[in-house]
């Protein structure tokens, strides 16, 4: 593949990382442990478009223990599917990779409780330790290594704490998380730290709920948004790479059973404030399913 | 550009909020009614904080059912009450109660014996 080319996919850093949120909103982290006070199994799928790339992330968030009423643990499995065509390169610009991304695992704390009927008010810190399982040396169809931002995982252990608030009156839940991620660097290259904040407001129909066999619906709209700072090469800033990303997103989850969960969402980009010349964000959508066991 | 971002907000908006505010609350047949109405013989009434879902509830049902000598339990989520049955011949402890919905990640505020 030319220089030229290479360049080119250079451009595409920051192709966003699985979402992984365990929570009720569907982006949005949650400050509640007691749907997960028991063990349970989330898997959704995320279609994300930028440039040339389209990236199929499903990751399957398993939460295999709850040691304590307010803690939850969870293990995050991201299959991840990327294929592109890197502009002006002919066949030979083609990279189509798919496998298992990097693995997560953390812990939820629910470290401020206070249950009113109908409600919570609840805060809640959660960590996670990425792993570097991922695939780090796919290659275009000629050969060329793909790019750091383009590989199945990032070569290096990574770190994220998040704070998380919920409120629930009734009806009506209101959540919100703040999150700072860091990545180590592998190979001369780091992935840019990020901030990541939501925002969610849930409304839940019916208002009544008779028993736990009553399915409800809840309606959800997110603001879910991204900073991120420069990708490092040899610690040099890569100029095209990081920047501010927001979303509306709204979503809808059903409850036909008390153990069942189906949910979909549509995150659409309202914000895009990103550093240099990099390609837009694209609508994604995503839908998935939560079963507790 | 900018104005274009804003568009797509308003359309996401317009779309989502007409729905939340159309729907309506299911008819509240069960607010008020009798213990006896609910589960006959009940043993126990259970007053729990911070149930707000029939996913959340799931967890307290469990962990309810893990008590051997419960014969029968309902529990109504937005009442904030559950309603436990003991087989015939058989006691549940306010232990038993208060451990099982400590351990589902709720707040247990009161628990009344009916009939006692």
């Amino acid at each position: 593949m030319t220089r030229r080319a290479l360049g080119a996919v250079l451009v595409l850093a920051g192709v966003p990382a699985p979402l992984a949120a365990q929570g009720l909103p569907f982006h949005t982290e949650t400050a509640l442990t007691t749907a997960f006070a028991q063990r349970g199994v989330r898997a959704f799928g995320t279609v994300v478009h930028r440039g040339s790339v389209t990236t199929v992330v499903a990751p399957l968030v398993v939460l295999p223990l709850a040691p304590h009423e307010r803690v939850t643990t969870m293990v995050v499995v991201p299959v991840v599917v990327r294929r592109m065509w890197a502009p002006g390169a002919g066949d030979g610009g083609l990279l189509s990779i798919g496998g298992l991304g990097d693995l997560t695992i953390g812990a939820k704390w629910a470290f401020f409780v206070r249950d009113r009927p109908g409600g919570t008010n609840r805060l809640a810190v959660l960590g996670v330790v990425r792993l570097p399982t991922g695939e780090t040396n796919a290659t275009f169809r000629d050969g060329t290594p793909a790019p750091p931002p383009l590989q199945l995982g990032a070569g290096a252990v990574g770190a994220a704490l998040t704070l998380v608030g919920t409120l629930v009156r009734g009806r009506v839940g209101l959540t919100a998380d703040v999150g700072h991620s860091r990545t180590a660097s592998a190979d001369g290259f780091r992935h840019g730290a990020t901030t990541r904040y939501d925002v969610a407001l849930g409304f839940r129909i019916p208002g009544y709920i008779a028993t736990v066999r009553t399915q409800t619906v809840q309606l959800y709209l997110e603001w879910n948004g991204t900073i991120t700072v420069h990708d490092r090469v040899d610690d040099v800033n890569v100029t095209d790479s990081g920047g501010h990303v927001g979303f509306v997103s709204p979503g809808v989850q059903w409850v036909p059973l008390p153990q069942l969960l189906v949910e979909a969402s549509l995150q659409v980009p309202v914000l895009e404030d990103l550093h240099g010349a990099q390609p837009g964000v694209g609508v994604r959508p995503a839908f998935g399913a939560r079963v507790l066991f | 550009m900018r104005s274009t971002h804003i568009l797509k907000a308003a359309v996401v908006v317009g779309l989502t909020l007409p729905g939340m505010l159309l729907a309506q609350a299911a008819p509240d047949g069960a607010r008020g009614a009798a213990v006896d109405t609910i589960l006959p013989g009940a043993t126990a009434v259970l007053r729990v904080d911070g149930m707000s879902c029939p996913f959340c509830a799931h967890g307290l049902e469990k962990r309810l059912r893990e008590i051997a000598t419960i014969d029968t339990l309902v529990i109504r989520v937005s009442d904030g009450l559950v309603y436990v049955r003991a087989s015939a011949g058989k006691t549940v402890t306010d232990d038993q109660l208060r451990a099982a919905v400590k351990r589902a990640g709720f707040t247990l505020r009161e628990i009344r014996r009916p009939g006692a």
